[in-house]
């Protein structure tokens, strides 16, 4: 009767919650290719946790993001859209170039579901950085549908139109999704940004107090490289495929993208220790520091840089200041 | 060329999005233009060596975006283009020999910038006095620029920069204005028009960090 149903749901329930919580554990560690769309899926809370409901929200979603593109995609146009329809207009096509992205259906799919973000949160609205944070979520889940391995070449507009919608839908809620955890990055003046490089500097001022002496020595401030670093989540620093492995841990990790990256970025600047207090003069730690030779990082770095972080996070999270060295 | 009379000069360019700051210091820096780049986040810096009149000048070039606050000015401007480099050169240069010249020690940093909501912002910086003509009276800068400088505040010399120390230029960089497409098409962005004005940035920054102090 009731209750049997009333308990079977509870024990459904927890028996998905173990599942998510075990997913966390095991996609810290980075997430085979083949599963990595629906881990995404799920670690965003994008998916349920319980399966019989993943289908029908799929579908609901779905739905609710082309009813939001019938509703506003055509005031792009309009006197008061149109600046922030030109700025994601004039954006896309200078994003990195090492992704599908500048193909014309690509660049289509982008278009709108930055455009319809940004009028669906008027306090923050379309902020340069933001774009590049679909690349990832339209990558994996157009992966999904991949045999080979080079993604690059791949022509989008092979799929079929449906599969391509539900792509872009589901990136439009992934992006949402991890927007909303890091919105006082985009709200005006960047509070969010600001607070996180400060904190960074306070970070590293007490992990590698000869590395920030150094860069202050040379009137270096955190805020002239890792302000990008804050912006797009250290996008523009690795390639690609670092990215994505890094965010199979920070959707792993609780308040990843918010948090967890203050750490990551600590032991991302200290891990060039070497390089840093070799540079002798302002405009040659900028212009190190601007261009980091990551292009060879693969899975290997990114691990490193993880495992310090998370070292880092255990050492110093909530730590008074007595933890100084 | 006689190293002992270096001078690190700084300049800045700032203006819209996609009018092409990145593309007029990588010309000038780099002698190329390039097709792809990617929208600059924050600031970027470039560096390069010239002579001007037999001293060497260290520019340190910096990107940046920030508000028209120059517009009504009366400054020198260039019709440049990126993209084909014409007076790419000239104008970095040209600024350079009267930033040598007559410079105008400000202590000022830029006020904020107007382009989202700036009425309710709240700035920073201590005072934003306005540039009128180079010559002016010297101001005292805050201490922190003094630090910075190396020296003690007060007695700045108002007509040249002395071997040794910093300055800056902003270059601000616009558009034409019938190139401003209103929606669409992105607008032609290679070719703008470049203003020049010599001041001395003070180290502060802004709310919104699009102008980063030195």
């Amino acid at each position: 009767g009731f209750r049997a149903g009333h308990t079977a749901a509870i024990l459904q329930q927890e028996a998905a919650l173990t599942e998510a919580s075990k997913l966390r554990k095991l996609s810290w560690s980075g997430i085979p290719k083949q599963v990595r769309p629906i881990a995404w899926k799920l670690l965003s809370g994008y998916l349920p946790a319980n399966v019989d409901r993943r289908e029908s929200t799929l579908q609901r979603k779905r739905k609710e993001y082309f009813a939001f593109v019938e509703q506003y995609y055509d005031s792009r146009n309009d006197e008061s859209h149109q600046d922030t329809y030109r700025q994601i207009h004039i954006d896309i096509p200078r994003m990195s170039p090492e992704v599908l992205r500048l193909q014309p259906k690509v660049t289509e799919i982008f278009e709108r579901i930055l455009f319809i973000w940004a009028i669906r949160h008027p306090a923050s609205g379309y902020v340069q950085g933001i774009n590049d944070l679909v690349t990832p979520f339209f990558v994996v889940f157009v992966c999904e549908y991949i045999e080979e391995e080079e993604v690059e070449n791949f022509d989008v507009s092979s799929l079929p139109e449906e599969v391509l919608q539900n792509i872009e839908a589901d990136s439009y809620w992934c992006m949402s999704k991890l927007l909303d955890g890091i919105q006082d990055n985009y709200t005006f003046a960047q509070p969010g940004i600001q607070k996180k490089v400060k904190m960074l500097e306070e970070l590293v001022s007490r992990i590698d107090e000869q590395v920030h002496r150094h860069l202050d020595q040379h009137e270096v401030k955190y805020l002239q490289f890792a302000f990008r670093w804050m912006n797009n989540l250290l996008m523009r620093e690795v390639p690609l495929r670092c990215t994505i492995r890094l965010w199979d841990t920070y959707q792993s990790e609780p308040e990843g993208f918010s948090h967890f990256h203050l750490y990551v970025c600590a032991a991302f600047l200290v891990r060039w220790r070497k390089e840093i207090l070799e540079e002798k003069d302002f405009q040659e730690l900028l212009i190190f520091l601007q261009n980091l030779p990551t292009i060879h990082w693969g899975n290997e770095e990114i691990s490193v840089l993880l495992a310090e972080a998370y070292r880092l996070k255990f050492a110093f999270a909530d730590a008074p200041n007595h933890y100084k060295k | 060329m006689d190293s002992s009379k270096k001078v690190d000069l700084k300049i800045i360019i700032i203006g819209a999005l996609g009018v092409g700051k990145t593309s007029l210091l990588h010309q000038y820096v780099h002698k190329t233009f390039y097709e792809d780049y990617r929208t600059t986040l924050g600031a970027s810096i470039l560096t390069k060596v010239i002579a001007v009149d037999n001293t060497p000048l260290k520019l340190q070039v910096s990107e940046e975006i920030a508000s028209a606050w120059c517009k009504e000015k009366h400054i020198p401007y260039f019709e440049v283009s990126a993209k084909n480099d014409i007076n790419v050169a000239q104008a970095f240069e040209t600024l350079a020999k009267q930033a040598l010249t007559t410079v105008v020690w400000e202590s000022s940093c830029f006020p904020q910038p107007c382009r989202r909501k700036a009425a309710n912002a709240p700035c920073r910086c201590a005072a934003t006095p306005e540039l009128t003509a180079a010559g002016r009276a010297p101001v005292s800068p805050p201490p922190a620029a003094a630090t910075r400088a190396g020296r003690a505040p007060g007695g700045f010399p108002s007509s040249s920069i002395p071997p040794g120390s910093s300055s800056g230029v902003v270059l601000w960089l616009q558009q034409p204005r019938d190139a401003r497409g209103r929606s669409g098409k992105p607008p032609a962005r290679k070719t703008g028009r470049l203003n020049g004005v010599a001041l001395r940035q003070a180290g502060c920054w802004q709310e919104r960090p699009e102008v980063l102090g030195w």
